[in-house]
């Protein structure tokens, strides 16, 4: 839990969360606008003081590195980005954990919030290591997360076929919170598959439905561990979650979420 | 004389629940106490110096630390988020580990708003965060 396993997240309702590419620092900062609140009324001589605003932000650096530089490699929110997207368009932001430095697999989601780009500034020498610094100004009341592991949803298949599918960063992208499962669909009409799984990644896993179940389940139960399957072929399946009364469903192979009608 | 070394003096809270307790992995402390004054010479008064009368009082406290446990750091925000008062004082340690309170007479507490974060996460192996607390109300 070092300082640069502490990753900024992005995005705009169009683009995609993405961490900053070669950070450098990165801070939280927040201060409450306080008035003195002692009346006659007050016993003793110690002053009173109450909250009367709130106010946070958020400011770092990063390096500037390019998506045509050819020896750059760092994937993530480049200078080019914030300049695209602070048009005066509203940022969420995410304060996360992950797991080593130069992984970008959350482990532990901090907070979020909204925020807009409020200054840009890129500092440039006679040598390389040109940087840029940003002050992102809070919008609203930040969200703590809740204690524990950072959840992500899978989906698993049976292996040695398949491997898990991570969805969860699709749910992450799209600011989805609170997914319920409701059911899932196995397409799968020829092969002899007993359960599926979708598992969360804090040790919690849900069966959710089997073979048998073709079309929409309910039935949620948890279980103590993958579900394995008796056979060795590929299951094609397809999850539904439900988020502010919308149904959807993520395609386990691309990764895409629809809205969906039963 | 025995002299208190700057490890011994620690800050205490109980980040708004629970008992109050020294703050994790603390490294500078201030505490600040103001008095404030009026100064109440008349005609009557003798010569050229003001004289000065206390009529408020006030105390403010910050703390600096190495906290990289991410429920450590959820918990200032929330104690932020809810900006309300919440137990904040000081005690003397036995030795230099903060862990064992002595001198009873040395301990001080009241209530205070977290009027002030920040959490710094550098490009390298640490955390800081720096909380400033409004003392509100006296101490007891």
């Amino acid at each position: 839990m070092k300082g640069q396993y502490y990753r900024l997240f992005l995005s705009t309702a169009a683009n995609p969360d993405k961490v900053i590419a070669a950070a450098k620092t990165m801070s939280l900062h927040g201060s409450l606008q306080t008035q003195e609140s002692s009346t006659k009324d007050t016993t003793g001589d110690a002053l009173e003081y109450e909250a009367v605003g709130q106010s946070y932000d958020i400011s770092g650096s990063a390096l500037m590195v390019h998506t045509d530089d050819t020896e750059s490699t760092v994937e993530g929110m480049l200078l080019e980005d914030f300049i695209d997207w602070v048009k005066n368009q509203s940022l969420y932001w995410r304060i996360c954990l992950c797991n080593s430095v130069n992984n970008r697999t959350i482990t532990r989601e901090i907070a979020y919030g909204t925020c807009k780009c409020t200054q840009l500034q890129m500092q440039g020498q006679n040598r390389q290591n040109a940087q840029f610094s940003y002050t992102l100004q809070g919008v609203g009341k930040p969200t703590i997360c809740p204690p524990g592991d950072y959840c992500t949803l899978f989906v698993t298949k049976h292996v040695p076929f398949s491997s898990s599918i991570d969805v969860g960063k699709l749910v992450v992208n799209q600011f989805l919170r609170d997914i319920e499962i409701v059911g899932i669909s196995i397409n799968d009409t020829v092969q002899t598959c007993n359960d599926v799984a979708i598992a969360i990644s804090n040790g919690n896993y849900y069966l959710i439905g089997t073979n048998t179940e073709h079309g929409i389940t309910s039935p949620k139960g948890v279980v103590n561990g993958f579900v394995t399957y008796p056979d060795e072929q590929p299951l094609n399946a397809t999850v539904y979650v439900l988020f502010d009364g919308t149904y959807y469903t993520i395609d386990a192979t691309t990764g895409e979420l629809e809205p969906y009608s039963f | 004389m025995n002299v208190i070394k700057g490890q011994n003096f620690r800050l205490l809270t109980n980040m708004g629940a629970g008992s109050i307790a020294a703050v994790p992995e603390e490294t500078n402390v201030s505490i600040t106490l103001t008095g404030n004054t009026e100064d109440t010479t008349t005609k009557d008064t003798e010569g050229m110096f003001s004289q000065e009368d206390i009529v408020s009082t006030a105390w403010s406290a910050q703390v600096d630390t190495y906290q990289a446990d991410p429920e450590q750091l959820k918990a200032i925000l929330s104690v932020f988020i809810a900006a309300t008062p919440i137990a904040v004082g000081w005690d003397q340690t036995a030795g230099s580990q903060n862990s064992v309170a002595q001198n009873a007479n040395f301990k001080r507490s009241g209530q205070a708003l977290l009027n002030d974060f920040s959490m710094q996460f550098d490009d390298r192996a640490i955390v800081t965060t720096s909380l400033q607390f409004q003392g509100t109300g006296a101490l007891s």
